[in-house]
């Protein structure tokens, strides 16, 4: 099956729905990220009243937000360098901030670890990609180390050495996420992992007359099951695409864009997932309380509807719904809840693969 | 000490310094043991962690008997007779008596159920507690009439765990409704299922209304919360009735608070965490009071002072973490990291919301605001000392970033996005 093939047939995740980002600022919780129709960022947010309906605010803009946090802030700013919107691009971002500290201590180490790992497992990747390149050119022994196996590999490809790095380089870094089991863990395998887990539990757990809890439980199982049927399927066909690596260079080599884009469906598809199954997995298995404390938190994070979004409300008519709001809540108590808010959002930061 | 005390304590001691998932490990092991009823005195002193593991353990007859009794339940050693609390010690005989005189088939029903299943079974656990605690109920309340004496010191609990069994269905759906954190105040929902509660716990009587009503009230960030819903007139019980059940809540909630206020006060090595904590729950307590206040007899005196040590408290702490945090702050060889503070910090964030609540918010206002130009100063002259020394003022640097970070935590996120846009030369906020 050529690579070519396997692109135009894969799954096209919803670009609409954008990209999680994970904000601290607890009036941007679940708020998401996208390009709109003229190609400008811009933010989804939730009705900061609590109602249905998203608020559509311009990335440019989103910092006037006078409750913004430091996090927020400095994240806001990287976000507004990135060329295009993708969940890669976002993590990247967020993980840059986190290792700055702008989260806490703990999650500049989750970041580092994260960053890691991942750095390991790219380095595997590309190994792996030049190996299968000099074999199937009909070189020997290991390639990664040596310059001469890449340069017998790409006899008659047109490609030097330094490209063939640079190309094996890129599509590990957008494909390390698949990965290659047993040899290279796949991230998004450890997701999938916890995603039926997420799911199982949920099925289990309903049915207990908690009303809206219920609801959601049932509705982020039903989710959770399609995304692991439509994930799973393309984490498959991925992996098989990555172990063929002469075709991947190939298609890398006339179409670099579409390969990028496409090693990076998983990522669309799993998006948001692993703070969902975190959010669930820190709420004691006994204890009922805590976990539809997690449900709903989990729900804020779940794709808005795109038919209640309210289109006309530009950025400063958000900025101001937003401020309305803050300007409501001037109990104390309200400012101490959202100020534990924030603090647990930091602290679900230390918890995620940055 | 004889020397199974001494392995207990050295094992109680290692296990306390184990990591939770060790911790967790242990106690599932302690589960599968057959004679586990006698390990259990290993985890014992562990209880605090436990509740907030909630590990899944086996479940038996023990386990789901004593589910209703749980919030009522205290160490045997904090135990204050006469209080609306039974003492661990207790349960044994209470145990021992319900299930000797329960229906025995309903006893081997209950073994039968249970049998392998754990407690994240929860609708197993309700199941078998829907025929069991009232059955349970039923014995108590007949032992407390003719064989009182059989219960000895038990006797006292005997009448308090009646009146919980009985409603024990309602009253565990409820607590497990209320949210896992301490309550600020209920939601419509929680307020329903709270006034449920109250009914059913009426229709055993007054002791029964005050005992679940304490219960409650210990739940609430402010424990004065629950006097809202009792107070409300929807309770089938005379109003002199519910009023000397409120009065009775509200003064024993006075009494708590104020003892509490006067421990953090003497004790210099109170957190600033666990006073912050308590700070905003005497504040979220006073105000409930005051919403109910022309329908109950409040000490005015009473309040006032506590609203006066509370403030005292608030000050002294903010003051503290102020001074320590500022230390850290102007040390350039970072010798002890700032991230270390920033638990400090969040309180202090707390305690300056609350402020305006407190007699003291003036002074505790011009405190921070001295303090916010001490610190952004602070903050200016490290970058220029590391500019001299040639070192980076990127503000991605970790020392940067951490001093950035309690700046925020201290003073909030504008004074700290502010200053990070001055430095980084972005626009400033609007």
């Amino acid at each position: 099956m050529s690579s070519r093939k396997a692109a135009s047939t894969a799954h096209r995740p919803d670009h609409d729905t954008g990209v999680v980002v994970p904000f601290t600022t607890p009036q941007f919780t679940g708020a998401r990220l996208r390009a709109n129709r003229k190609g400008r960022f811009e933010l989804m947010l939730r009705n900061p009243a609590g109602g249905r309906g998203v608020y559509l605010v311009e990335l440019e803009v989103a910092h006037r937000f006078s409750a913004i946090s430091l996090h927020d802030r400095i994240l806001h700013a990287e976000l507004l360098k990135l060329l295009r919107v993708s969940p890669r691009g976002v993590r990247l971002c967020a993980r840059r901030v986190a290792l700055w500290g702008a989260a806490g201590q703990g999650a500049r180490l989750a970041a580092q670890a994260a960053a890691r790992e991942e750095e390991e497992r790219v380095t595997q990747l590309r190994d792996h990609l030049l190996d299968s390149l000099s074999a199937a050119a009909g070189g020997e022994g290991p390639t990664a180390n040596g310059a001469a196996q890449p340069r017998t590999a790409t006899a008659g490809r047109g490609l030097d050495e330094r490209t063939l790095r640079r190309a094996a380089e890129e599509i590990a870094a957008y494909g390390v996420g698949i990965g290659l089991p047993p040899a290279i863990p796949s991230f998004h395998a450890e997701t999938l992992s916890q995603i039926a887990e997420l799911a199982d539990a949920l099925d289990g757990w309903g049915g207990e007359g908690n009303g809206r809890s219920d609801e959601i439980a049932v509705e982020v199982s039903r989710l959770a099951r399609e995304t692991h049927a439509a994930a799973g399927r393309e984490l498959e066909r991925w992996q098989r695409e990555l172990a063929d690596g002469p075709a991947l260079f190939a298609r890398w080599q006339t179409d670099r864009a579409g390969l990028l884009d496409d090693l990076q469906i998983c990522d669309w598809l799993l998006d948001g997932w692993p703070d969902r199954c975190a959010l669930w997995n820190a709420a004691p298995v006994t204890d009922r309380a805590c976990q539809r404390a997690a449900l709903k938190h989990i729900a804020k994070l779940l794709p808005p509807a795109i038919e209640t979004e309210r289109e006309a409300c530009d950025g400063d008519e958000a900025i101001d719904a937003l401020r309305r709001a803050l300007r409501e809540s001037t109990d104390w108590r309200d400012e101490v809840r959202l100020a534990e808010i924030l603090e647990r959002q930091e602290a679900l930061r230390a918890e995620l693969p940055a | 000490m004889t020397n199974r005390q001494a392995l207990l304590a050295q094992l109680t001691k290692a296990l306390a310094a184990t990591d939770d998932a060790k911790f967790r490990a242990v106690v599932a092991v302690i589960d599968r043991q057959p004679r586990h009823h006698v390990l259990e005195l290993l985890i014992a002193p562990h209880r605090p962690r436990l509740a907030r593991l909630k590990p899944p353990r086996p479940l038996t007859f023990h386990r789901v008997v004593t589910l209703p009794l749980e919030a009522a339940l205290v160490p045997a050693e904090d135990w204050v007779p006469g209080s609306y609390r039974i003492p661990r010690s207790h349960l044994a005989p209470l145990h021992s008596a319900m299930r000797e005189r329960l229906d025995p088939e309903l006893v081997d029903w209950v073994d039968r159920m249970l049998a392998g299943k754990t407690t994240a079974d929860a609708g197993v656990e309700r199941a078998v507690g829907r025929r069991l605690w009232p059955a349970a109920a039923e014995v108590l309340d007949g032992l407390l009439a003719t064989g009182r004496k059989s219960l000895g010191e038990a006797a006292v609990s005997a009448r308090l765990a009646a009146h919980l069994l009985a409603i024990g269905e309602r009253l565990v759906e409820t607590f497990w409704q209320l949210p896992p954190q301490s309550i600020l105040c209920f939601s419509g929902e929680e307020r329903r299922a709270a006034i449920e509660l109250l009914k059913d716990a009426a229709q055993r009587g007054t002791e029964s209304l005050a005992l679940v009503a304490d219960l409650l009230g210990a739940r609430c960030q402010s424990p004065l919360a629950i006097l809202e819903p009792l107070l409300a007139g929807e309770i089938s019980m005379s109003p002199r009735d519910k009023r000397e059940c409120a009065d009775r809540v509200a003064e024993a909630c006075l009494e708590d608070l104020g003892g509490e206020i006067a421990a953090a006060l003497a004790d210099e090595e109170t957190t600033p965490q666990a006073a912050a904590e308590l700070v905003l729950r005497v504040m979220s307590g006073l105000e409930s009071l005051s919403d109910v206040a022309t329908k109950l007899d409040i000490d005015r005196h009473a309040v006032r002072q506590l609203t006066r040590r509370t403030a005292e408290l608030a000050e002294q702490v903010t003051r503290r973490v102020l001074k320590q945090i500022k230390q850290s702050f102007d040390d350039d060889t970072d010798g002890v990291p700032l991230y270390n503070y920033e638990r400090a910090a969040r309180a202090v964030t707390k305690i300056r919301l609350v402020a305006p609540k407190l007699v003291i918010a003036s002074k505790l206002d011009d405190l921070l605001r001295c303090a916010i130009e001490r610190y952004t100063s602070a903050f200016d002259a490290f970058l220029a000392r590391r500019r001299e020394r040639g070192a980076s003022t990127a503000l991605e640097e970790p020392s940067i970033m951490e001093r950035l970070r309690i700046i925020e935590l201290l003073f909030g996120s504008p004074v700290a996005v502010s200053l990070w846009e001055r430095h980084s030369g972005r626009r400033t906020a609007v």
